[in-house]
């Protein structure tokens, strides 16, 4: 009887340690897994890896504490083969790269850039290290293409139906994601100088920052949008969908379907020039993301969002799929194409850096 | 032994179990403690950080007739300043060329030399360290009441690239440490914060922190119970939001430890305390149980040497389970008893028959002889030797009745062969001599009886020789534990070999030779048991000697 008990224990220990034991596994760190496009990326990233390695996600909501705490745990894992990191604050970047080389376990950040200097700091990060995400700088060169497709050449924008005021200034208010955020930044600097290059008269008027977030840019929209302000917007970019969409569900509350609608018909006949009533686009201002999440290319459908660029998941997954095989099995990475920028194999101090390129979005 | 080891167990269990509770939840509650104090410093980050973002923000949308600026962003440093009393300075240049822009209106140090210092490189150093707030390490003024940190923010003027700037803002760090730092951090407690190379930014202590930099470079992030500078450690290692930085707070230990070794004395010495009263309770319980059938053992150990007299005491007492076995253990014994006490009576009276049997072999033929001798000598008129016979007879009956007794003084049984011989040599004229010597000291010795006087036979009948005068030696001594008679002769003697046919014929019972010889053989082994023997010793043309040796022990007392 006690031979059978302690037997039967064995064996259990025995299939629990071969369950523990056998699997590697990939740990991934989502700064938000409420977020629209992180849901996707880890989504299309998770069908992508299942079948080669097995994996754990962790939501650090925000929290670098949280982060660094399940960091902790899962480095500590003699399981951990790779760690994925979609990094909550960028500059904890060099305490994890510093923690995973003692357990020499690559790791992998994906959308949130790591500063170069601390993805390179060492032999091991510039062997281990890699960063996957898109390239925010033409990203913005691309919202500036949408909306120069919009509103016209430069040339003939003065005293078009865009330019509300009519002095032929473009008057553009801003919705940031976070403030140090590379996406954020760049985003917003290369959609506005992009603008300027082609001779818009580029004036900003406004620049909220609202942490990526469709309620916060809700808000943010009740201080930003006056109908009858002096310098009324003129357009607006959005650094991601999420955002955007929170100022299109603002105006459709308070103008659109909103029960008295005596402000919106006197912006409706102010802005109308034709017979036919006007896009929204046309009633407001064009108002441009970046993303092409679901609900953002529903927008762009319904005509609410005039376009957005398209941050490839998918796509970003598929390299950051071929970074980990890289990385575990020393597979060659392949050939992506045009689709996205490799690193310079000159410069290994600019870090291993994958960005997939964004493509317009419109109707 | 086993108890001992349980007890051992137990306490090391305890100890376990306590060690390990009292450090989890002290472990949690220290973890706490520095999330909380992390939590503090984040949150005077973020604030940190919203102020530049303000800044920023403001900046941004700034109107781009830059005559306005100055003033614009001077008022807003103040408002700023007046709601935010930790910060000291706020001051903004340009990138070209470290022009001043804007300042509060208190900002004095008008620095020609910006674009040389520090937090202005840094901050437009790469395309990255232009999108993060720069944080310097914070100085003591020369006054050294002040401890402050500087924060620089690269600040992209969208409308007029010339006005792209950089933004300087002077924090009181020592206001901060004072207000967020919570004093449970126990004896030698404090918290450093050191940036990503391990340059230590501020601690709040002064002592040496070269142990403490060297253990967080092993561990990074985390927590560790860790000893340095002569104090044990909780210490938390961890990143701040948003800044380069990162803080180690070491929560004292010491009382932990303390806690757990006082507690594993406090284990141990009831441990023991315990060992000790259980081992004592124990014992007498066990004594209880065991003392009892220790006495029953010691009983059978009496009856293995054959002493049936030991038990059949009922005192015993002890659990009824041993009650009931001594009980039917002494009921055992009075059975065995009886049993033996049969088998001995029965052994006894055999013996007494034997013995009678034997005995009665002896005297037929030697009464009809003598009796015919003394009727021949009356015939011949000797009626004096006639006479004497008779008398030797009388006596020699007796003695070989003795009132019916096996056993007879030793004298007795000498006297007896005396009246033998006599009546021999009566009957066979001078044909033979005899001589008896008793050693002084064996009166006290009672002997079988009728044992000398078949011996005394033989040597008449066999050991003489025809042509010269015989001579029968009859001595009685102690040798040892032993009796011995010798009964010599001078006659023929025997070969050795003969004298072993004799033995074998005597001692071993399915042989039938030599009457006599046997028959009191077997009667001393009856009596005495195995100690006792006949002994041959012969030469030829010497003559032979044949010693009864019976043990003294046996010939003290005679039998009723």
């Amino acid at each position: 009887m006690k031979n059978k008990i302690l037997g039967l224990l064995t064996v259990g220990i025995m299939s629990l340690a071969a369950c523990s034991s056998t699997a590697s596994t990939a740990q991934i760190f989502l700064y938000d897994a409420t977020d629209p496009f992180i849901q996707s990326l880890s989504g299309d990233l998770e069908k992508d890896i299942k079948g080669f390695i097995s994996y754990q996600s962790y939501d650090a909501a925000r929290k670098q504490t949280t982060q660094n705490d399940d960091f902790l745990k899962a480095v500590s894992d003699k399981n951990t083969k790779i760690l994925i990191m979609n990094i909550v604050d960028r500059l904890a970047s060099s305490a994890l790269i510093e923690k995973a080389e003692e357990s020499k376990v690559p790791l992998v950040f994906i959308n949130r850039e790591p500063l170069t200097k601390d993805l390179t700091v060492d032999d091991w990060a510039e062997a281990n290290c890699y960063y996957c995400g898109s390239d925010p700088k033409i990203e913005g060169v691309l919202q500036a293409e949408i909306a120069e497709q919009v509103l016209g050449p430069a040339s003939s924008f003065k005293g078009s139906k865009w330019d509300k005021k009519g002095d032929g200034k473009l008057r553009v208010a801003i919705l940031k994601g976070e403030l140090g955020h590379q996406d954020s930044e760049y985003r917003t600097e290369f959609c506005v100088s992009t603008l300027r290059d082609a001779n818009y008269d580029v004036d900003i008027i406004d620049t909220q920052y609202c942490n990526w977030e469709r309620s916060k840019a809700y808000d943010a929209m009740k201080t930003m949008y006056d109908p009858s302000a002096a310098d009324p917007i003129e357009l607006l970019f959005s650094n991601n969908d999420e955002m955007a969409l929170g100022a299109i569900q603002y105006l459709k509350d308070n103008y659109v379907n909103a029960p008295s609608s005596s402000s919106s018909s006197s912006v409706s006949s102010s802005s109308s020039s034709s017979g036919t009533s006007p896009t929204f686009s046309e009633r407001f201002f064009p108002i441009i993301g970046v993303d092409a999440t679901a609900d953002g290319r529903a927008a762009v459908e319904d005509g609410t969002l005039t376009g957005t660029v398209l941050n490839d998941a998918s796509l970003q997954a598929t390299v950051i799929t071929a970074i980990i095989r890289h990385l575990l099995y020393q597979e060659p990475m392949p050939d992506f194409g045009s689709k996205v920028e490799i690193p310079d194999a000159d410069n290994p101090k600019d870090g291993n850096s994958y960005k997939v390129i964004g493509e317009k979005v419109t109707k | 032994m086993a108890f001992a080891i349980f007890v051992v167990a137990m306490v090391l269990t305890a100890y376990g179990l306590y060690s390990t509770n009292v450090t989890s939840s002290t472990n949690e509650q220290m973890l706490a403690t520095s999330q909380q104090l992390l939590t503090n410093y984040e949150t005077y980050f973020d604030s940190v950080l919203t102020t530049s973002n303000n800044v920023i923000g403001k900046y941004s949308n700034e109107s781009d007739d830059l005559a306005t600026i100055p003033s614009d962003m001077g008022t807003y440093f103040d408002t700023v300043m007046s709601i935010k009393n930790e910060i000291l300075d706020m001051s903004l240049y340009t990138v070209s060329d470290g022009t001043m822009i804007a300042s509060n209106t208190s900002y004095s140090e008008k620095d020609t030399s910006v674009t040389k210092q520090a937090w202005f490189t840094e901050a437009i150093q790469d395309d990255d360290s232009k999108l993060i707030n720069f944080f310097s390490r914070p100085t003591t003024n020369p006054s050294g009441t002040t401890y402050s940190f500087t924060l620089s923010k690269y600040i992209p003027f969208e409308k007029n690239a010339n006005y792209n700037a950089v933004l300087k803002v002077d924090f009181d760090f020592t206001k901060i440490v004072e207000s967020i730092s919570p004093s449970t951090l126990g004896d030698g407690g404090h918290f450093t914060i050191y940036d990503k190379t391990y340059n230590v930014v501020y601690s709040s202590t002064k002592d040496d922190k070269t142990t403490e930099i060297s253990l967080l470079k092993t561990f990074v992030l985390g927590s560790e119970i860790e000893k340095f500078n002569s104090h044990s450690y909780y210490l938390y290692a961890a990143t701040i939001s948003n800044t380069s930085w990162r803080v180690a707070i070491s929560i004292n230990y010491d009382a932990v430890n303390g806690a757990i070794n006082n507690f594993a004395i406090i284990v141990l010495l009831v441990g023991v305390a315990v060992m000790a009263v259980f081992v004592l309770i124990l014992s007498i319980i066990a004594n209880s149980i065991t003392r009892p059938i220790r006495k029953l053992q010691v009983e059978m150990a009496d009856i293995e040497s054959l002493n049936y007299d030991a038990s059949l005491k009922p005192e015993i007492k002890g659990s009824k389970e041993v009650v009931e076995l001594n009980r039917s253990f002494n009921q055992m014994m009075a059975r065995i008893k009886e049993l033996t006490g049969k088998v001995v009576d029965e052994k006894e009276e055999q013996r007494r028959s034997e013995l009678k049997a034997l005995q009665n072999q002896i005297n037929p033929h030697f009464l009809y002889n003598t009796l015919d001798s003394v009727i021949a000598c009356i015939d011949k008129g000797e009626s004096a030797k006639a006479e004497e016979m008779i008398i030797a007879l009388s006596k020699f009956f007796r003695i070989s009745i003795s009132k019916g007794q096996n056993v007879i003084p030793l004298e007795n049984e000498i006297e007896h062969a005396r009246n033998y011989l006599l009546i021999q040599k009566l009957r066979f004229g001078n044909a033979f001599s005899y001589d008896i010597k008793v050693e002084p000291g064996l009166e006290k010795y009672f002997v079988v009886k009728l044992i000398l006087q078949p011996i005394v036979e033989n040597s008449i009948g066999h050991g003489l020789k025809e042509d010269e005068e015989g001579h029968i030696f009859i001595h009685a001594y102690s040798d040892g534990d032993f009796l011995k008679f010798d009964v010599s002769d001078n006659g023929y003697g025997m070969m050795s070999s003969k004298v072993l046919e004799l033995e074998n014929s005597f001692k071993n019972s399915t042989v039938y030779q030599g009457v006599g010889l046997k028959n009191v053989y077997q009667r001393i082994r009856i009596y005495y048991g195995d100690k006792a023997n006949i002994l041959i010793h012969s030469e030829e043309d010497v003559g032979t000697t044949v010693t009864i040796v019976i043990p003294k022990e046996g010939a003290l007392k005679h039998e009723e």
